[in-house]
Order: C-alpha cells, then structure tokens, then sequence
C-alpha cells in the first residue's frame, strides 16, 4: 500500500516539476538609490526581490542594482530604524526610494517555527533576541547571549568554567519533578545536543516562543517555551569576507574565605584540643602552609578567531564561516577547545524548486581534569583542604600524601596528574527541499531531513603518581559513546491573498527517532604506567560494560493563521503528538491552541483620535489560550525495572538481580494550559516600543516523582499527578532615548515576575478543625516527605528555623532543647519544648527566582560604541553549603572563617567551634540567605575605522574591549549567586579585546 | 475562460496530491505504532526474568547481596550497616564518632531523620519487597521450573525457602528496631501505592516470622548450596531465638537442640587451617580469610557471608575499618605516631566504636578469647623488614626493636576522653589487603553466625526453663573450649549468660537484640558504657520509625513510637 501511494506521490511530483520549467521568465535590471527623509543618502539599505533570496544592498552612495526575475516582481527595501518599503517594479528600470523612520519592530520578519511570519501579524507571543546582544558583545555561547535580555527567560550559569553549563527556564517552573528546559529548534529542526556546540558568531536570529499558541505547534514539547536559534545566509551581490577574533584574559570574581595556616591551626586546637598531627605541627612551625586556592588557579585566557564568506550569485545563497575558540580556564587543568565548520546554502534550482543546506561541524575538546574543588571523599577538594600540609615534595613533584598520617587523604591537585581525554565529534546537517507549486500561487511543499550525529570519546587514567592509582595499582575507565538524531519533516504551506483577507495554512508530518548507545572499560591493576589505558589488556580487573537508549516521537501539526486587512488576525493550531517513552494506551496526545490579535492601530478611527498620527504608531493587542506537552522523562520509564546486585560463590560471580523501580503503566504527558493577554506597543514614531504580557499556566498531570513510603521496598514513583501554576508578567521596552545628528542613546530593557504555585498533588482532602475540634472545612493535604505545599512554590525551604545563638545565662533554657551557651537556637513554633518536625519545621522562602530584569544601553557617536549591560535576579533563598563547620572527627578538613561564639564573643553569627556544634543531640536549624544580585555583565567599548577606511575597500573595521562580570551587587555570603554549586569552580571576569572586520 | 479552467485543473491536481499525501499521513500513523512501542534490549523485569529456574536463582542471589549489606557500609565505604545494634551497649562505646556513633554517644541525638537509623529501615523493606516479588512469582503456572540438581517441586520450593527466610531475616531486625511494623507480604506495584500502612503488633510479625523460619527449615540443607547461603542449622538458631522471644523456651530448647544435635555442626576445638603451625589459639583460627566456611574446614560456621577483592559481586566489608582503633597516630612513651600502619596490624582503621573497658576486663586470666591474638593490647615495635616494607616504627625514648607498647585501657572511654587512639580492639575483624594497607574496604569471607551461638541460646531456654545444671553444662562446652574455667550452677543467671555471650560473640552477635530480648538493654548500657550510656532514656528502647515513612503516610495517621 505505501509503496504504490509513494509511487503515486513521485509522478506527481514530477509532472509538476515538468509543468514548472514552462514558467522561467525573463530577467531584468532595476537601479536607484535610496535616502531619508531628510535627504540624506542611506549606504546599506538591504534590498530583497520578495519572495526569493535575491538581494543587494545600497553602496557609500545610496546607490544600489538588482537582477530581478519572474512575473509581477516587488522590491522589498529594509534598513535598521526605518519602515520597510516595498514597491511594484512595472516599467521604469529605476527606481528611487525614500525610507521614513519609524516602527521598525512591527515589520520586521520573525522566525516562528514552521516558518516565518511579520511580526505585525503574529498572535502569539514571540521575543527575538535584541541583535546587539549578538553582534557587539562577544559572547562563547549562545545562552551568554540570551541571558537577561529576554523577558521571561531565566539562564542560570550552573557552573563556571572554560565551558560553563547553564540551566535554561522559560517563564516559571512547571514541572515537579519532568524537565523543564525549553525545547531548542536551530534551523528549523529540534536540536538535542549541547548549546555550547553551536558557534554564536554563526546566529542571525534568536527567537522565545513563550505562550501556548506559539509553542503548541511543536506539541509534546512546547509547555517550556521554545527557542529558535536561525543562522546566517548570504545575500545575492558581492561576497562579503568577514573576521571576528578576541582575546581575553580572566580573573576569579571571588574566592570563599577558607581560613589560612594560623587560622585553622587555632579553630582545630579550640575545637579538638591535641589533635594537631606531627606532621601539621612542622608545616605551622615552618610557616610553610598553603592556599590551595592560590595553587589551583592560575590566570585564564582565550582565544576566538573566526572567519565567514557569505554571498551570493544567480539563484544561489551561501555562508560559510569556519571557527576556533581555545579557552585556558582560571582553574588549572580546565581547558577548552572547539573548532566549528558551517556551510549554509541556498539554490534555487528552478523557480519553483528550492534546495538546501544547513550543515555544522563541532570538534569540542575538554581533555584535561579540572582539580577537585568539593572532592569527592570530602576532604581532598581544594575548598576543604587542609592548610597545614605540603602540596610538593622536595622534587618539585606533587605528594601523594600530602598530609602524610592521613593517608587516605589525597593531593587536591593530584587530578592535574591524570591523563584525561574528553573529545566529541558532531555533524548537524539538516538538507531540506522547497517545492513552490507553480499554478496555485502561495501553495508551497517543504522536506527537512535533519541528522545530527555525535561521537564521545572519553578515557582517563590514573597513575601511581596519585593516590587513587597508587592504591589500585593504575585505573583507567574510557568510554566510547554514539548518538544520532533523525527527523523527517513534510511541511505543506499555504499563503495567500484575498483582497483584505490573508490565509496561512501550514500542515506537517514529522518523525523523530534518537538512539544513543556507549560502551566502556574500567580496569586496574596495571603492570606499569606507561601505556595508560592502553594496555587495559594487561590489567587484572576489567570491567566491560554497554549502554543503549531509543525514542521516537511522531507528529501532525496543523496551523492556520488568518488576517482580514492586517487589523484583525486569528491562529488555529493542533498538533497531535505520539511519544514512545509513554505507556501502551497513553501515548498519544493532542494539543490544540486559538489566538486572536487586533491591530487597533491600523483602524481607521484610532488616526482620527490623536492629532498626531506618530503619536501611537503601533497598538496590537493579542489574546492565546492553549494546551501543551511536557514528555520530559527519560525512554522506559513505564517499565518496572531490575537492577544488578551480584553475589559470589568463592571467587565466582553469581549474577542477581533485585527489583529496583517501579512501574507505571499508564504513564503519559504532562500538559500545560496556558492563556496569555499582550499587547505591542510603538509610541512617538517608534521611538519607544515594547510589548506587555500577562500569561497564566496551568500544568496538570504533572510527571510527578513522589516519595512514597519506604514500607513498598522503594522510596518513589512517577505518576501523572497534580497541578501547578504559574502566574507572570513581562515588559519589554525599547527607548531611542536620544537620536540627534551623529549621537545615539538607545536602552533596551526588560522585566518579569513569576508566582509559582502548586495547586494540588495527590487531590487526597482532610478536614479543616477549628480551636475547638469541630470541621470547618476541608483541604488537600501537603507533601511533607517531599517538601510540596499545596499553594506554596515547588521548590522552597521547609526547615528549622534560626534564632540566634544561646547566650550566657540561658543556661536552664538551652538545656530544655539539650543545648548549651553557643549552641544554635531554634524557634521553637508551638512552645512546647520539644522541637520536632511535625510542629517547628516552616517554609522559608523559594529557591525559583521571583524576578528576573536585564538592561542594555547603547551610545553611539561616529564610529564610536559604549553599551553596559546590566542583569539581576531576586526572589531566591537557600542555605550557604560553604558555612559548613561539618569538618569531620579529627579536623579533617578546612571551612570558612566564621564569627564563631565564643564566651569572651558572645556574638549571634556563627555558633560555638566545639565538636558539637553547641548541641549535644538537640536539632539545629540552617541559616538562609538571600540570593538576590545585581551584575554589570558586560561593559563593551568600539570604534569603527571603516568610515576613515572606506578606500581600503572595508565595510565595517571595528575594534572592541568588553569587561565582563565586573561589577556584582549582592549581600549574598556564598560562591557567587549566579552559580547553582557553590563548591565549585569560582566565577570569572573577563577582559576581552576584539576586532571585526568585513570587506 | 480558458485561465479559469487551466487553474481548475491545476487545483483538482493540487486536491488530488494533498489527498495523496494525507493517505500518507493517515498510512506512517498506522505503521507508526510500531515506533512507538518499547522493547528495550537492555532491561530486566521482574516478568522477563522470573520465568525460569535459573531466572529466580539470580533473584536469590539479588537479594542474599543485598542482605550481605549488613556488613557493608551505607555509603559504600561508610556507615556501617551492622552499627545500630553493636553500639551503644554494655560492651561497645563510640570512640572517634561518626554515623550511628552520634546516637549512640548521646541518646536524645535518636530522632525520626536520623539516617544512620531511617536507611536501614529502607534497607530492610528493600529486602522484604524483594523477597515478597519472589514468593508471589514463583507460584506462577508458566515458571519452568527444570535445571539444577533438584526436581521441579525441589527447585521451587527451595527457591521460596531461601527467599522466606531472607524474608523472616529481615523482620527479625525490624521488629528489635521499630517493635510494631507494617507487615507487608505483597510484591510493590506501581498501580498499587499505599498510603494508610497500619503498623501491626511486634507477636503477629513475630509469627510470621516464625512462619516464614518453618517453611525454610524444611527445604534448607544443612551444608550451603553453595559458600555464602544460609544453612538447616542458621534456621534452627533463629528458630530458638524467636521462640525465646515469643515466651516459649520449651520450644526454643527444641530448635537450639535440633542444631546443636546435628553431627556435621561441631565447635571448633583445634587448630586448624591457614595459620596452624603460626602462634595462636583454636578459637581466633575460624576468623582468618580462608579458613571461616565449612568447605575450609569451620565445622562451627552456619551462615558466612562471602567477599573478594574485585570480582564482580565480590563487594567488600567495612567492620575493621570502623572498629580497629587508629593506632598508628598513638603516643606511646609521650612519642606519637609510633607505629606504622601494617597488615598484621590490621591495616587503617578508624575507631568509630570501641570496646567498653567493661568488655576488655570481662575475662578471667587465660581466657583464649582475651589473649592478645583475640584482642590486641599490645604491639611489638619493629623494624621496616619486618613491617613489611611499610617502615620502621619510631622510636620512643628508651626502647628498641622487639620491645612491647602497651596499650592504655586504665580509664574508660568517656565524653571527654574519647577519640582514644592506643585502645584495645578485636581482632576477629583485622584483615588488610595486602597490596595496598589503606584499603578501606576488607575482602575476607566473614562468619556471621556460627554454633557457639546456639548453646548460647540453649542455655538461655534452660535458664528460663529453671533448669540452671543444664544451662551451666552448655556454657561450659563453649568456655571449656577457650580455656575459661568450668562453672556450675550457682553461677547461672541471665546477667552470667548475658557476660558469657559478650566473652564469646565479643563484635560478632547483635548485642543491642540481646539485651532487648532479656530486657537488660537499659540496665547494662547505663552500668557499662560511660561514653553516652548514661543518657538513654526508656524510650530508647525502641528506634523512630523514620519520619518520611510517616509523612508519606498520607491517609492515615501512623503514630510514632513514644517520646518522638
């Protein structure tokens, strides 16, 4: 049956493409040059034959020449800060255009999946990335760029580093315990690798799909918002050689206060009176303790140097740009290499037929070991280290031992002497053909083909020359990992004219499959060091083992937009989404959306009520209300599962198995509903300009991981329970502040709130009593094993509450609580002299941010640029890990200097330093801190010389300095409260020095 | 016109493929669904491997390893499982704290999230539900039950045999710890999640424990299938045990007999094995690796649990790591760090629990089970050779090679005279690996119940019994052995028994059960142990059932034990 369809479906393709050839028209040349309206010639003007990629732009002059083709050709002339023109070729062979300043966002074209739309016509709500975010500052990943600079969108860094990880959330947290990372689309196909592979000096355009009509159309996915990343196409005319290199140095922005030699020498005296070692004694006796911190850092620096062609000639548009980043990050051993190819290209083989490529290669080198910042034994990390010990021995070489009675306790820098390899592979092509039908104007096929591969190869090993290698004679465990990424899409589209009516339909099929599958060796017990893992062969022990994952998601995606004179628009969209992770009955779902927009600006009577038609230039309002997917849990999650646990009889293995998760059968997606009021905005001839937005999520079902009773021999399950909510409001605003003669001050800001709330969890109600036992109601009860509060955040802090420290005096009282003088206090709720968790344990603040705002300003004069960018995020509370005086029996390892309670220094910071920590069996309470912060993220400074050298044949010549991470306004005690780990890795800033160059 | 009718039949074209194509659409749909389905090459289930003989031979495996835990730490290579009930009691003090010696130094510190206490309230569950999946599968129609020695009938019942009294193992512990607990004989279900568990009354999970003992002894042998399983005679123990607690000693003397009686169980009463022509006493030889099973010629072993190093399931114990003291940083003769960390010292250890001064000075001159091959008091200082290469002890003034240090046992281990680096430890558990002295881990096979253990038990039935010449005759059998000198019946009384067991079964028996089982917990914990003794209170007699066990309790109200 589908092989006689297909054969069906190929002769009619071909008739068609047979059809087609009829209707090569003839060619033509049109010149003019384009000004202002002041009369000033505008060089740069972008000039777009519509509907094909033809283009040129206006040279120094405002002159300009373009080939046109085909039957009733429009000229569609763009410039940044003016209206967009478009105008009819008939006769004339010339044409002079004037362009008019004015609302610039309204006509720009904006990516919104599955094709591109006006932003005057979108409904839903779609943030694009502000483009100086992209090409002033230097950014090494695009989530650098994207962080603080749209609403709505939280870009936490979890870890700093030569290749920083980030945690990406849009609007809110709605999912429990599933994902809530955004789905990312780059091209035009769903992108499941990492950010940091892809080169941002090859983004033309970022785009958010925030509200549910704009992201139900990618379904199962779309309830985390949606982020399209597009790159960069070539434009028929001259091509255009691009260079874009820096170099930056880095610095730590703040390191934890961990005591020196003489400072822990007297907190382990006062703490364990006499348990100062030998070998300690002599390093304080010498003066010859250490700062690890000071031996693990060193002074970072990268390099980036990156060079594009792009261009174009007949029908055929291309970009290719080749790049190298090497980032030697501020801790010893952290060091990054990437080196990305991309080869973008358009041709249109016929007028109606369309082929092309989008195509990337990234080579990522991480080989090398970072040292060990918390240790994984919990003392041997560079913040937990002891001073009083010898990081070298008299060769020169690091000790093994540098605390030489403890001799489990490892050199924190010993990971510098493993050998490391951490390299991938990845090809990204997605190769599509666009079929414009040929007699039925506006109708239009599309198939992508996106493969995205990607190789691992990771090995390490450890030598004698370290603890870990010298106690197992050589480790070494490398690992060989594959993963490939199918899509296939059949994209129909539909978009024409009808007088005032204009109707956009798009139908898609699409197929995703992902199959990953690693297989690794560990083994010790090597003869010798010096083929590594190489001779694994020889070892004693090997231990073999083998990896393997697999989805598939299927799809069909209707959408219909429509507008009746661009004033009033509406979209319909349902997709239907098939997902294999989920049980036999529930693996399908639908998820349908409606959006309305009115231009209320383009309506006859809004001219007539103001005296100044500039006034309001722009006034859209929009309303969406839809239902999205969230399939965020890993392949097999329906299967109750066995896990290994073996046994031996004598020397042999007797393999077992034990049950070791549960099953739910019946598991399917967690969806979202979501409505969202907005309304675009455009004020003084678009001088100022922006959009609000109110949205309200509902997310149900949620993929719920939730503590049950450890009497079932497990301790959780996932089930499809629940509800959460989020509430939020966004702004956005851009301000031409000042445009006068060759100076420019523009701001760009935004804002937005989020209240995130669990409305109910397992819907099991108890009775509401009143002082005097009676029901006065009922209420769902709470989650406390998990911490989940119906009506409270999903994720906050329900502990003990701090009071302080008992003082002198208090003797009687602190002993109610087995306490003493120095010890920590704890509210004590109900007074009842027991603190127990059932009544004394409180909600203290969220860990989800409540507030996130960025601000850009940019001033231009000539050929000069100064842009500060500015990024916070407050509503955050936790603990701060590095106060842990939890420093083992013995003094193992080292904290921060604290304000410790002393009797002479009956403080309220910091507890007594003894070794019960002011309790003798009595509960303590955590101190919370806030994390709120305010950061100068970039300062960017530039000069242009092109101006000076426009002889030398340079379109643009700019030299940059940016600083970065400068400036931090925060009372947040810890790491850096932009970091997640606060035992890591410290933050960095940077100072870098660029140039960019195009001719 | 004729415009008109050519885009017509373009359009009735365009119709036409796009009825084509939703064809298509609507045809991958249908094809579609095998796509989706799952079918995991990689993963066991409880379905896929309980279907055959040799499928449940891995299931019992699973779930002895997971048993084998007991003397494994929680975290690998930390907080050792067995802690709880070796701890803070009459014999047993914390010394450098950490993990349950917390607890133990200071009883209010008992609460319902501590984790020492609520992971292995977890632990144990984990068992039972693993045990349970077995129980129920194997009366499935389908199991093909051929393979192995046995007749299908014998495979099967065998299977459930070991899988029960794994099962009854774990209650055992539950019902010392927590007293009244859920008793949940059901397979864990995703669609079945219980919120309103009931604890149910200490007897009647005794009795299906008992139960449970019962159906096993049928089927068990009295040697192991293999090193490592349970045998006849472990099960009659248990069965003496749970009668004892159950108030019926008739019927405990019954079982402790039925073991006790068996030809092939015999206390071992001459040198024997690996060290027999090296110094030392019959009584420390079943304790060396690689004379502790009964194929190794330890008549006396009725269950031991098996290690070795890096082998896949071989795992690795912890009880030397926790228990042997930190030697190596002691002043001897005002000069510290004397000693170097060997193998025949007993490698790195850190002390978390130490023997009382009361357990130390428990013997009477002579006794085998006192001398410094059972517990070490002293160390001959010597030279890098005869260290092993690990380096020539230091020195103190005035000594010399081949000189003794002693040990300094004067004064109790208290609050504030604890972290004692020179205290005597057992020696039942110093083993180190001999390539690498720091090893945390120990990989020697390591006996967890043996027969002195039964007379033990007799001896208490008779007691009970009031039959005190009986009871004095069985414990002369075990002191006869270690050179103790006889007793008579005078001498007999719970707090004798009570002593004798810790001379005996000194970090061998779960002392903490004991003392519960007599009642003598309270008592002997607050006359012996002055490093946190004196701060039990009645209600810790009883451990917290952990707080999330009542928090996930959603729908009905499980009470806590009293006092928390």
């Amino acid at each position: 049956m589908k092989i006689t369809h297909s054969t069906k479906k190929m002769c009619i393709l071909l008739f068609l493409l047979l059809s087609g050839i009829n209707c090569l028209a003839q060619q033509k040349t049109v010149t003019g040059t384009v000004k202002d309206a002041d009369g000033i010639v505008l060089p740069g003007v972008n000039i777009v034959l519509k509907g094909t990629n033809i283009g040129a732009s206006t040279d120094e002059d405002g002159n300009y020449s373009i080939v046109i083709t085909g039957e009733n050709p429009v000229l569609v002339f763009s410039f940044i800060g003016m209206e967009n023109q478009e105008i009819r070729v008939t006769g004339s062979s010339t044409i002079n255009v004037t362009l008019r300043a004015g609302s610039i966002t309204m006509d720009e074209v904006v990516v919104v999946g599955y094709g591109t739309q006006k932003k005057r016509d979108i409904t839903g709500t779609v943030a694009s990335l502000n483009e100086d975010r992209l090409e002033v500052v230097p950014n090494l990943t695009i989530s650098q760029a994207i962080q603080g600079a749209i609403p709505g969108v939280m870009m936490n860094t979890s870890t700093a580093g030569s290749s920083p990880d980030e945690v990406i959330m849009i609007r809110g947290r709605n999912s429990i315990t599933a994902g809530n990372s955004p789905l990312i689309v780059v091209d035009g196909v769903p992108y499941g690798g990492n950010l940091r592979d892809i080169n941002p000096v090859d983004v033309k355009s970022i785009e958010v799909l925030k509200d549910a009509s704009a992201s139900a159309i990618y379904g199962s996915r779309g309830s985390n918002g949606v982020i399209l990343v597009t790159t960069k196409l070539g434009k028929i005319g001259k091509p255009i050689i691009s260079y874009d290199g820096y170099y930056s140095i880095q610095s730590f922005v703040k390191i934890p206060n961990t005591m020196t030699g003489p400072q822990f020498y007297e907190f382990k005296n006062t703490r364990e009176p006499g348990s100062i070692s030998a070998s300690e004694q002599a390093v304080y006796d010498a003066g010859t303790w250490i700062d690890w911190y000071d031996l693990a850092l060193r002074k970072g620096h990268s390099t980036q140097h990156n060079i594009s062609a792009s261009g174009g000639f007949q029908n055929t548009s291309y970009y290719f740009s080749g790049g190298l980043t090497d980032v030697q990050g501020l801790a010893k051993g952290d060091d990054y290499q990437r080196v990305s190819i991309r080869f973008n290209l358009d041709t249109k083989i016929a007028e109606w037929f369309t082929i092309g490529t989008r195509t990337q290669l990234t080579y990522d080198d991480r080989s090398g070991l970072n040292v060990a910042w918390d240790g994984g034994s919990g003392y041997d990390g560079v913040f937990w280290m002891n001073p009083l010990t010898t990081a070298y021995d008299e060769n020169g070489d690091l000790t093994i031992n540098p605390w030489p009675e403890q001799t489990q306790i490892g050199n924190p820098l010993q990971r510098l002497l493993a050998d490391n390899i951490d390299k991938s592979y990845q090809v990204v092509t997605n190769n599509y053909a666009i079929l414009d039908f040929p007699f039925v104007k506006g109708l239009q096929y599309r198939i992508n083909t996106g493969v995205r591969m990607r190789f691992t190869n990771t090995g390490t090993y450890w030598g004698r020359n370290t603890l870990v290698g010298l106690s197992v004679r050589g480790e070494s465990s490398t690992n060989r990992g594959q993963s490939e990424n199918y899509t296939i899409e059949n994209i129909l589209n539909y978009n024409r004219e009808f007088g005032k009516h204009n109707l956009f339909f798009t139908g898609v099929y699409s197929f995703e499959n992902y199959v990953s599958s690693d297989n690794s060796l560990d083994a010790t017990g090597f003869p010798n060091d010096f083929l590594t893992w190489y001779s694994a062969g020889q070892a004693e022990v090997r231990n073999p083992d083998y990896g393997y994952s697999s989805n598939t998601l299927i799809s069909q995606m209707l959408r219909l937009n429509y507008s009746y004179n661009s004033r009033y628009l509406l979209t319909l969209t349902v997709r239907r989404d098939g997902y294999s992770g989920f049980g036999a009955e529930t693996k399908w779902g639908i998820f349908p959306s409606v959006a309305l927009g009115w231009n209320v600006a383009n309506e006859d009577f809004f001219d007539g009520l103001f005296s100044n038609q500039d006034l309001i230039s722009t006034l859209k309002l929009r309303a969406s209300y839809g239902l999205n997917g969230n399939q965020a849990i890993g392949a097999y999650s329906t299967i109750a599962r066995m896990s290994e646990q073996n046994y031996i009889d004598g020397i042999n293995t007797m393999p077992g198995y034990i049950p070791s998760t549960l099953g739910m059968d019946n598991l399917g997606w967690e969806s979202s509903k979501t409505m969202n009021v907005g309304l675009d905005y455009g004020l003084l001839s678009g001088r100022f300009s922006g959009d609000l937005n109110f949205y309200v999520t509902n997310t149900f079902d949620l993929l719920l991981e939730r503590t049950i009773s450890s009497v079932h021999g497990m301790t959780d399950i996932t089930q499809n329970i629940g509800e959460t909510k989020n509430v939020g409001f966004e702004a956005s605003i851009v301000s031409r502040n000042i445009v006068k003669g060759n100076f420019s001050w523009t701001t760009s800001a935004n804002f937005s709130t989020n209240k995130n709330e669990i409305v109910s969890l397992y819907g099991i109600m108890e009775d509401v009593l009143d002082e005097n036992g009676n029901v006065i109601g009922q209420r769902e009860i709470d989650d406390v094993g998990s911490g989940w509060f119906i009506g409270h955040p999903i994720r906050v802090n329900y502990n003990y509450v701090w009071d302080g420290i008992w003082q002198l005096g208090e003797e009687d009282q602190a002993a109610v609580y087995y306490k003493y003088p120095g010890g920590s206090k704890v509210v004590d709720q109900n007074n009842d002299n027991v603190i127990d968790p059932d009544h004394d344990r409180v909600i203290q603040g969220q860990r989800d941010p409540k507030v996130i705002w960025g601000m850009d300003n940019t001033f231009r004069y000539n050929g000069f640029t100064f842009s500060f960018f500015m990024y916070g995020i407050s509503g955050i509370t936790t603990t701060n890990p590095l106060e842990s005086d939890n420093v083992f029996g013995g003094v193992y390892r080292n904290t921060t200097l604290k304000n410790w309670w002393t009797v002479n220094n009956p403080t309220n910071d910091w507890i007594i330093n003894d070794l019960n920590g002011g309790s003798n069996g009595g509960i303590n309470a955590p101190k919370y801190y806030s994390k709120n912060f305010a950061r100068v993220k970039d300062i960017t400074f530039s000069y242009d010389f092109s101006s000076i050298l426009k002889s030398a044949g340079f379109s643009k010549l700019e030299f940059y300095m940016t600083g970065r991470n400068l400036i931090t306004i925060t009372k947040w005690p810890g790491l850096d409260p932009e970091l997640d780990a606060q035992l890591a890795l410290p933050l960095q800033k940077e100072f870098v020095f660029g140039i960019n160059a195009s001719f | 016109m004729i415009d008109n009718h050519k885009n017509m039949n373009i359009m009735k074209k365009i119709l036409n493929y796009m009825a084509v194509m939703l064809t298509v659409v609507f045809l991958y749909t249908g094809c579609s669904e095998n796509y989706l389905k799952e079918e995991p090459p990689q993963i066991i289930t409880t379905v896929t491997l309980y279907t055959t003989y040799n499928g449940f031979q891995s299931g019992i495996n699973g779930l002895y390893s997971l048993v084998r835990q007991d003397y494994e730490g929680r975290s690998s290579s930390n907080y050792l499982r067995m802690e709880m009930w070796m701890d803070g009691n009459d014999n047993m003090t914390s010394n450098h704290r950490d993990g349950f010696a917390r607890v133990a130094e200071s009883w209010p510190n008992n609460n319902s999230t501590y984790i020492e206490i609520y992971d292995n309230f977890h632990w144990l569950y984990r068992i039972i539900n693993s045990a349970n999946t077995i129980i129920i599968h194997a009366e499935d129609e389908e199991v093909d039950w051929s393979g192995g020695n046995g007749s299908r009938d014998e495979n099967k019942n065998m299977v459930i045999a070991h899988a029960k009294v794994l099962r009854a193992w774990a209650y055992r512990y539950l019902t010392y710890g927590w007293g009244d607990v859920p008793l949940n004989l059901n397979e864990a279900l995703g669609s079945e999640v219980k919120t309103d568990w009931v604890r149910t009354p200490v007897r009647e999970v005794r009795d299906q424990i008992i139960e449970d003992l019962l159906f096993a002894e049928q089927y068990i042998g009295v040697e192991p299938e293999f090193q490592g399983r349970i045998t006849k005679g472990a099960i009659q123990t248990y069965l003496a045990e749970m009668h004892l607690l159950q108030d019926n000693p008739a019927e405990a003397l019954v079982w402790a007999d039925k073991c006790i009686n068996t030809s092939a169980y015999k206390l071992i009463t001459a040198r024997y094995g690996v060290r027999s022509s090296q110094p030392g006493v019959p009584f420390m030889d079943m304790f060396y690796d690689g004379n502790s099973n009964r194929s190794e010629g330890n008549t006396e072993a009725l269950w031991v649990f098996p290690f070795e190093f890096e082998i896949t399931g071989g795992s690795g114990a912890i009880l030397r790591r926790w228990h042997v003291t930190r030697y190596e940083t002691a002043r001897f003769a005002g000069k510290a760090n004397v000693l170097k960390k060997t193998v025949e010292r007993g490698g790195r250890g850190l002390a978390r629990m130490s023997l009382t001064k009361w357990a130390i000075d428990n013997y009477e001159e002579g006794d085998d089970r006192a001398s410094n091959y059972a517990i070490r008091k002293f160390f001959i200082l010597k030279t890098d050779e005869e260290n092993g290469g690990a380096g020539a002890d230091v020195l103190p003034t005035g000594y010399a090679y081949g000189d003794t240090v002693w040990m300094d046992w004067a004064q109790d281990i208290s609050f504030n005279s604890r972290n004692r680096t020179n205290w005597p430890y057992s020696r039942k558990w110093d083993y180190a690996y001999s390539s690498f002295v720091d090893d945390v881990f120990q990989y020697n096979d390591l006996i967890y119940l043996r027969l002195a253990e039964t007379y033990l038990l007799k001896a208490e039935a008779q007691l009970a019994l009031d039959d005190r010449i009986g009871a004095a005759v069985t414990l002369n059998i075990i002191r006869v052995r270690s050179n103790a000198s006889p007793i008579t019946e005078a001498d007999v009384d719970i707090d004798f028994i009570l002593d004798e067991r810790s001379r005996e079964l000194l970090c061998e028996e779960q002392r903490r059960c004991t003392l519960l089982r007599t009642g003598k917990w309270l008592e002997r914990v607050r006359a012996y142990n002055h490093n946190g003794g004196e701060t039990a209170r009645d209600i810790d007699t009883l451990f917290a059932i952990p707080q999330d066990v009542i928090d996930a309790n959603l729908t009905l109200k499980m009470e806590n034990n009293p006092g928390f």
